[in-house]
């Protein structure tokens, strides 16, 4: 953008350009800000009508992803409402009495419900039930693989999601940078450079 | 008389427009549903099933976005799970910010709420940011002024917020606002 507006931007010593480049990452970072605060409070501003003014602005997403967690440990890992609540650690069975009567995990089994409304809402019930199955298959899969292979395949997909890239694509431009055998995920990187660079060359 | 003159019909055509835009890229609430989640202006949901991210409109109003296929946090994870975002999508928030440059200005002086109030009286008014593209300008002006100030009269008589508004108040108003 600086050296869209200002030409001789190239020819500046360092120290303008550094200071230059500090003051646009700063108003970028207020714009940034500025425009995800317009967008949030278009979205979901609220206005209190006893108190005559408007809400404080809170995003609903911390909730959302503890309802698709469960939901996920339901429908892909098939637990319990139960399991479901002992797992999280944040809901408290009720006493061997009302247990033996009531055996239900109510609190855990409406978080699933919650979870799964949004992931069909997200997908439609048909969507969420074919990638539910997909993860089956990916569950698997994982568990044939060897240690170095999941470091492999782990990494690619942080690789791959930092980078906008599909996983496959990124594990091919691995694969081009000829990953040694060394244990860790620092090998997977070095070879993601390499083979970009070998990409870069073609 | 060029703020009159989008009122009574630049104005409805612009906002036609920014709407369509908005919904071009899937952000219209144009249709929901009452319970928790509503799906996000598509009803197609085989269109949506191919998707991986996919925005998710919430009781509260919010939108999340929920992408499948997330990556792992460890080795442990036998499957990829699914995040949710509450940021928009890059591309989406490339239009609103062009949206905004394009269709608003900054507000020259303070604007208090009785103002508003004031500018809600004029908008609400049928016939205001709606009237026919078609009819003699001069003569929609003139009788969608008259009616605000019908309406302006009546709004002070039973408002607390609008008590005591001059017509002069009005056009202040209206040189701030679309």
């Amino acid at each position: 953008m600086l050296r869209h507006f200002r030409p001789d931007y190239d020819r500046l010593d360092r120290a303008e350009k550094a200071a230059l480049l500090k003051g646009m990452c700063e108003r970028l970072d207020t714009f940034h800000e500025a425009l995800d605060g317009l967008v949030a409070f278009a979205e979901y501003g609220r206005y209190h009508s006893r108190k005559g003014k408007l809400k404080k602005l809170k995003s609903s997403a911390k909730n959302v992803r503890h309802y698709v967690r469960v939901a996920l440990m339901s429908d892909v890992e098939g637990l319990k409402h139960e399991e479901v609540g002992k797992r999280l650690g944040s809901w408290v069975r009720p006493d061997e009495e009302t247990w033996k009567v009531k055996r239900d995990a109510s609190t855990p089994r409406a978080w699933v419900a919650r979870g799964r409304r949004l992931l069909q809402a997200a997908w439609g019930e048909k969507g969420w039930a074919a990638r539910v199955a997909a993860k089956e298959v990916q569950r698997r899969r994982w568990r044939g693989l060897s240690e170095r292979e999941k470091v492999l395949e782990a990494t690619a997909e942080l690789i791959a999601a930092s980078a906008d890239l599909p996983v496959e694509e990124t594990l091919r431009i691995i694969e081009l940078g000829e990953p040694d055998e060394k244990d860790g995920a620092l090998y997977v990187h070095e070879a993601f450079s390499r083979g970009i660079e070998k990409l870069t060359e073609e | 008389m060029g703020t009159l003159h989008q009122i009574s019909g630049d104005l409805s055509k612009r906002w036609r427009r920014t709407l369509e835009l908005l919904s071009a890229t899937g952000l219209s609430p144009l249709r929901g549903e009452s319970s928790l989640v509503a799906k996000l202006g598509i009803s197609d949901h085989d269109f949506a099933s191919e998707s991986p991210t996919s925005g998710v409109r919430l009781g509260n109003n919010q939108v999340v976005w929920i992408r499948d296929d997330a990556p792992r946090d460890s080795l442990e994870d036998e499957y990829r799970g699914v995040g949710v975002l509450d940021e928009i999508p890059t591309a989406h928030k490339a239009t609103i910010a062009a949206t905004s440059a394009l269709e608003s200005k900054p507000l020259e002086g303070e604007l208090t709420t009785q103002d508003f109030h004031l500018y809600l009286v004029g908008a609400d008014l049928p016939g205001g940011s709606n009237a026919s593209e078609n009819r003699e300008l001069g003569a929609v002006f003139g009788r969608w002024f008259g009616e605000w100030a019908g309406a302006l009269k009546d709004a002070s008589r039973r408002d607390g917020q609008l008590a005591g508004i001059t017509n002069k108040d009005s056009v202040r108003v209206l040189k701030h606002l679309p």
